[in-house]
């Protein structure tokens, strides 16, 4: 037979704060049994009262000081949480989603958006030369020997300014043309004859001196420019210059 | 403005202790007197009545309330929470005298009347309630930490039993035993007091 455990629980707990052990019926000494005898019973009961009674008597009050002290704890923890409070609306400031992603789209559509490149050659503004000197070297002796005159008549202008003072725009819109003209030599390359492929190389000194450029299409023919990598060159061109 | 015309009464404490967290003064107010009776109360008789330690700790554990009561898991109860800290905080008390009393090669309970010298309580007739009480107060107060902590849980303080098993972090099983065993270590401390136990006494003196 499994002896009982040595332990009080809530049962036996009230039948000693209420009941003496004669009082008990034989149930409730059945089930005192094998952990309390009579003697102990009531022993463990008067301890047990006892102890209520003092627990409910000696009520020994907190300092007020402790109140006085703690208050002041509490005026500086404000002050330090009020502090806190500005950086933390400032970084967990509740922004919906989709304000960030439409943000983001926004710009990545501006620079791989499908239909700017696949627009008409004609309508876009091209990166190409206007009023400036293109010197031409002939790669084939005999082929070109003369510079090619200075066209006058753009698709499209994108006026940066005769005297722009935005440097870093003339900068960019330089680098571009001369990666125009990287392009459009290579294009030449793979596409044409090698005997009628002249070889473009661009001054940065002769487009400095102009703000505006142009590829004109009258060029692209004397030069077979194949309009399809003229805007692929374009494009390229594009993402790097931006007006 | 808003806060004055709020009721902080009919918070509940879980929803109190965010508001004292950010210092707001009516919520502790209000947290505080909900506490420190009680509180004051269970260190007082775990610290063997030291007035001046239990406001101590009292006032520890309500900094720990403002200054950390973010950490509080407002999912959990938050007396059961309190009586948690409140016990770590009796055990450091305790470690800390422990240490103190070694460095001193000194035991506090040398210097408390103890019960050893049993026949200070041969005449039960001239006990009254009030010296029983005393000597019931000392043997609490030798128990050990565990039990004592138990007891004062759930008689002084009236938690459950399944209160007291989630504050001390054991089964409940564990709790009811460690009720029993105190109880049964206070009733032999105080067996003085039962006269069949005295006339146990004084037939072994006389056969002495």
């Amino acid at each position: 037979m499994r002896s009982r455990p040595a332990n009080i629980d809530r049962q036996i707990e009230q039948l000693m704060l209420t009941k003496s052990y004669t009082q008990l019926t034989a149930e409730e000494i059945l089930l005192l049994e094998e952990r309390f005898s009579p003697a102990n019973y009531d022993a463990t009961r008067k301890t047990l009262l006892a102890a209520t009674d003092m627990f409910a008597r000696d009520l020994p009050l907190p300092s007020p000081e402790v109140k006085a002290n703690l208050l002041k704890v509490l005026a500086a923890q404000k002050e330090k949480s009020t502090k806190s409070n500005w950086w933390s609306t400032l970084l967990n400031y509740p922004v919906p989603a989709w304000q960030p992603a439409l943000g983001v789209s926004l710009v990545l559509l501006y620079f791989f958006a499908p239909w700017t490149g696949t627009q008409n050659f004609s309508d876009q503004n091209v990166f190409a030369l206007q009023e400036a000197d293109i010197v031409q070297e002939a790669v084939a002796p005999g082929y070109l020997a003369a510079s090619v005159p200075a066209v006058t008549a753009p698709v499209r202008r994108k006026n940066v300014g005769p005297i722009s003072s935005d440097l870093t725009q003339k900068h960019t819109i330089l680098d571009t043309l001369q990666e125009v003209a990287q392009t459009i030599q290579r294009t030449f390359h793979a596409v044409a004859d090698p005997l009628a492929v002249p070889a473009m190389q661009l001054s940065n000194s002769v487009f400095a001196a102009n703000d505006t450029a142009e590829i004109r299409p009258q060029t692209m023919e004397q030069y077979w420019i194949d309009p399809v990598h003229i805007m692929a060159v374009q494009d390229q061109s594009r993402r790097l210059v931006s007006f | 403005m808003i806060n004055l015309l709020k009721n902080y009464k009919k918070y509940s404490d879980e929803k109190l202790v965010p508001l004292v967290v950010k210092g707001n003064e009516r919520a502790f107010n209000e947290l505080y007197s909900r506490y420190e009776k009680k509180m004051y109360r269970f260190f007082y008789r775990m610290l063997n009545r030291d007035t001046e330690r239990a406001n101590d700790l009292l006032q520890d554990l309500f900094i720990k309330i403002i200054e950390k009561g973010d950490r509080f898991d407002t999912d959990r109860k938050f007396s059961t929470w309190l009586y948690a800290v409140a016990g770590n905080l009796c055990k450091n008390e305790y470690r800390r005298v422990e240490r103190l009393t070694n460095n001193q090669e000194k035991m506090i309970t040398d210097v408390r009347p103890g019960l050893d010298n049993e026949m200070d309580f041969y005449l039960p007739n001239a006990i009254d309630r009030s010296l029983f009480t005393t000597r019931l107060t000392d043997a609490l107060e030798e128990l050990e930490d565990i039990h004592r902590t138990c007891f004062i849980l759930r008689y002084q303080e009236e938690l459950s039993i399944k209160e007291i098993s989630e504050v001390m972090e054991c089964p409940e099983g564990t709790v009811k035993s460690r009720l029993y065993y105190a109880l049964r270590k206070l009733s032999d401390k105080l067996q003085v007091f039962r006269p069949e136990a005295l006339k146990k006494m004084n037939y072994e003196k006389q056969a002495g």
